[in-house]
């Protein structure tokens, strides 16, 4: 294989649009890429901190890969690795990979390093065991789009059931902190724990959305009153429960993250990281299909908790009126996986609003240059026909390399 | 209003709410018209007033009131009842306005289970109902006696009864009717017993505190009498359980444990003195198991 990777040419990319899922298409697929152009006509041209950060992460939970940056950053050729999760003596200590993300990565919540680095765990050689901390660490949902931490455990993780991947699989939130606003830092920290390695995910075959039949939730505040927890709680299960009547919301309330600081005028050397609210819903239908709904408070503050309640209410309900048995934010991890499952044609009934969406159908193109069969879509016939798209999806068959005999 | 003087003035409620420079002039029906003229005007401009004539009912409902009790203020009750801005209908309901409706302020209710289950580190099982159903079904099985449980727990019974039973024969000896269950202080003993069988050190009645010479009596007594009743059994031919080897030895062998005193070995004299059993578990050579060497010969060496 080693003589096979120093032969391969690299696959070509331009642009600095859907960069993570290409990076876990060669990560996975054992392909080298080599993406240009990346933002050469902003401003700010090359890879953004985040970016950056999370090539350091893909390094750090792989072993033998190879990263080359042009002088301006604008040219990324990576020649990836094997997967080994948390082995030690490769940038583990105890067993953990303690990853940080710096203060200039505030703007992306740590979903955005959380998810794909889920997606890498099952195909890993050894256990993931990593940390994510630092100053640039937003556990909470962000006004760029990602996630919380919350609703990666409860909307993402129970994804991976369906693959045949359950066991020994934790994502702790060790400090909850919320979006800073602009030169303030959150320094959550967030364990995931990914002990389930498998040699290829099962194929799925998921074609009924099924009805909602009950809804939870997390309403976080972070060293606020946890009086916003009851208003966000209180509005949010006015508008559900007339829906669901099994709607419960759990309040989780914490003092904001000390983050070590060499400023002056701080006697204990420590200054207090953002603070905010927030609230992620997940509401679970009767076979099983997740659908998610995030809303957080703005850094710069002004929202009431009864608004950002509302807010996320109205968002689940427009998730689950765009049906499918997958919810958008949760697409592509369920592609991918189907993608790299066996040599089995997996089923996936998406909403069309899902499906359209600009980062589904490059991950189809891209999926294909990486030497994946194309994608197959039909409408959904059947007696309950809800405008759903049929997608068919052929595994690669390679799954963990890691693993070949397990 | 004109003041007055020498009698003092009720202070009606009517009064106290009215706007101090009163809008309306004091001819009622010259008043009347003019609100009304004012308000087709008004109309005419812009678009038609939803304000109802509410006029005669605020008109009599005051009067009657005031008539019985401020007679003499007639003249000022003329121009009291004119005013219409308030009507005592409204005035008198008391709009309720609640913020909260108790129907769903039952957060706390979610059972902790529930709540550990989806809270936890773990990625939330969609299987937690099913858990509810299980223990249904252990309520059912124990429910017709005749089942597995049953029997287990009969079975824990008798072994209770025959644990206990010396205690109940001491205790109900007495007493007419000899019962099954232990009670006050048989019971606390039979509870003492439990406990040492399942590996507690020691009693708890055994006194912990107690002068010196009256613990050697003590054993002294156990052991004599002990002997007594083996000596007794001999004579008369019983077979006895076999005696036990008290280890009463073990305390002079002791190893010295105080401070700077040395880990092996006697310290004695000003001369440490290590007996052939030390050295052998300091070589680890032959014979640290076996007898006199010999054994252990052959061992290759690590």
């Amino acid at each position: 294989m080693a003589v096979d990777e120093a032969l391969q040419q690299p696959l070509n990319f331009t642009g600095h649009r859907h960069l993570i899922s290409r990076l876990l298409l060669a990560t996975l697929t054992g392909r080298p890429v080599r993406i240009s152009q990346i933002r050469s006509t902003s401003t700010n041209p090359g890879l953004t901190r985040y970016e950056t950060n999370f090539v350091r992460l893909l390094d750090a939970v792989t072993n033998g890969g190879q990263v080359q940056f042009s002088m301006t950053g604008t040219t990324l050729v990576y020649r990836p690795g094997l997967i080994t999760g948390s082995a030690e003596g490769l940038g583990a200590h105890g067993g953990v990979i303690r990853h940080e993300i710096p203060r200039e990565c505030a703007r992306r919540g740590v979903s955005w390093w959380l998810v794909p680095l889920c997606i890498l765990s099952p195909f890993s050689k050894g256990n993931v065991n990593v940390i994510l901390h630092g100053e640039g660490c937003v556990t909470s949902s962000t006004t760029s789009g990602d996630i919380s931490a919350d609703t990666v455990r409860t909307a993402i993780l129970p994804l991976y059931k369906s693959f045949g991947i359950e066991r020994n699989i934790e994502l702790r939130i060790l400090k909850r902190s919320c979006a800073p606003a602009t030169g303030k830092s959150a320094g959550g920290e967030v364990q995931l724990v990914f002990n389930h390695q498998v040699r290829l995910p099962k194929t799925l075959h998921l074609l009924n959305p099924g009805r909602v039949k009950k809804i939870r939730g997390v309403a976080y505040c972070v060293e606020v009153p946890k009086s916003n927890n009851e208003r966000m709680i209180h509005e949010a299960r006015g508008i559900l429960n007339k829906f669901v009547p099994d709607t419960y919301i759990f309040s989780d309330a914490s003092p904001a993250p000390l983050i070590p600081t060499v400023q002056k005028g701080h006697g204990s050397g420590k200054v207090k990281g953002a603070v905010g609210f927030g609230l992620s819903l997940v509401a679970e239908s009767s076979t099983g299909c997740i659908y998610s709904a995030d809303v957080c408070s703005p850094p710069e503050g002004g929202v009431p908790a009864d608004e950002i309640g509302k807010q996320c209410a109205y968002q689940l309900l427009e998730k689950i009126s765009q049906g499918g048995a997958v919810e958008s934010v949760a697409a592509p991890t369920v592609l991918m996986l189907m993608a790299m499952g066996s040599e089995d044609v997996g089923r996936v009934a998406l909403g069309k609003d899902v499906l359209a969406s600009e980062e589904i159908i490059s991950l189809a193109r891209d999926s294909k240059v990486f030497g994946g069969s194309g994608w197959g879509f039909r409408e959904n016939g059947g007696e309950e026909d809800r405008g759903e798209i049929v997608v068919s999806v052929v595994g690669r068959g390679v799954g963990n390399v890691g693993r070949k005999v397990a | 209003m004109a003041p007055q003087l020498g009698k003092r003035k009720r202070v009606t409620r009517e009064e106290l709410e009215r706007p101090s420079p009163a809008p309306s002039p004091s001819s009622g029906s010259d008043n009347e018209d003019m609100q009304a003229l004012f308000r087709r005007a008004f109309e005419k401009k812009f678009k038609p007033l939803d304000v109802e004539p509410k006029k005669p009912e605020t008109k009599e409902a005051p009067a009657t009131e005031e008539d019985a009790e401020d007679a003499e203020d007639a003249e000022d009750d003329d121009d009291e009842s004119d005013w219409s801005g308030l009507s005592d209908d409204v005035s008198n309901k008391v709009e309720v306005i609640e913020y909260k409706d108790a129907t769903y302020d039952s957060d706390e209710e979610a059972s902790k289970a529930a709540k550990r289950a989806f809270m936890s580190s773990k990625p939330p099982t969609t299987a937690a109902p099913a858990r509810g159903r299980i223990v249904g079904e252990k309520k059912t099985a124990d429910a017709d006696d005749t089942g597995e449980s049953a029997n287990l727990k009969n079975d824990l019974a008798l072994q209770r009864l025959l644990r206990d039973s010396h205690l109940l024969s001491a205790s109900s000896s007495g007493a007419s009717t000899p019962t099954l269950t232990t009670s006050g202080a048989a019971r606390h003993k039979s509870t003492d017993l439990h406990l040492q069988s399942l590996g507690a050190k020691g009693s708890v009645f055994t006194q912990k505190k107690m002068p010196m010479a009256q613990r050697k009596h003590m054993a002294q007594k156990a052991r004599s009498s002990e002997e007594k009743r083996r000596h007794e059994a001999r004579e008369a031919g019983i077979i006895l359980e076999k005696e036990k080897r008290e280890a009463t030895k073990d305390k002079d062998k002791k190893r010295e444990r105080g401070v700077g005193g040395p880990s092996i070995g006697k310290f004695r004299g000003g001369t440490l003195s290590l007996s052939r059993k030390d050295v052998r578990s300091i070589t680890g050579g032959p014979g640290s198991r076996g007898g006199k060497g010999g054994k252990g010969k052959g061992k290759p060496r690590r």
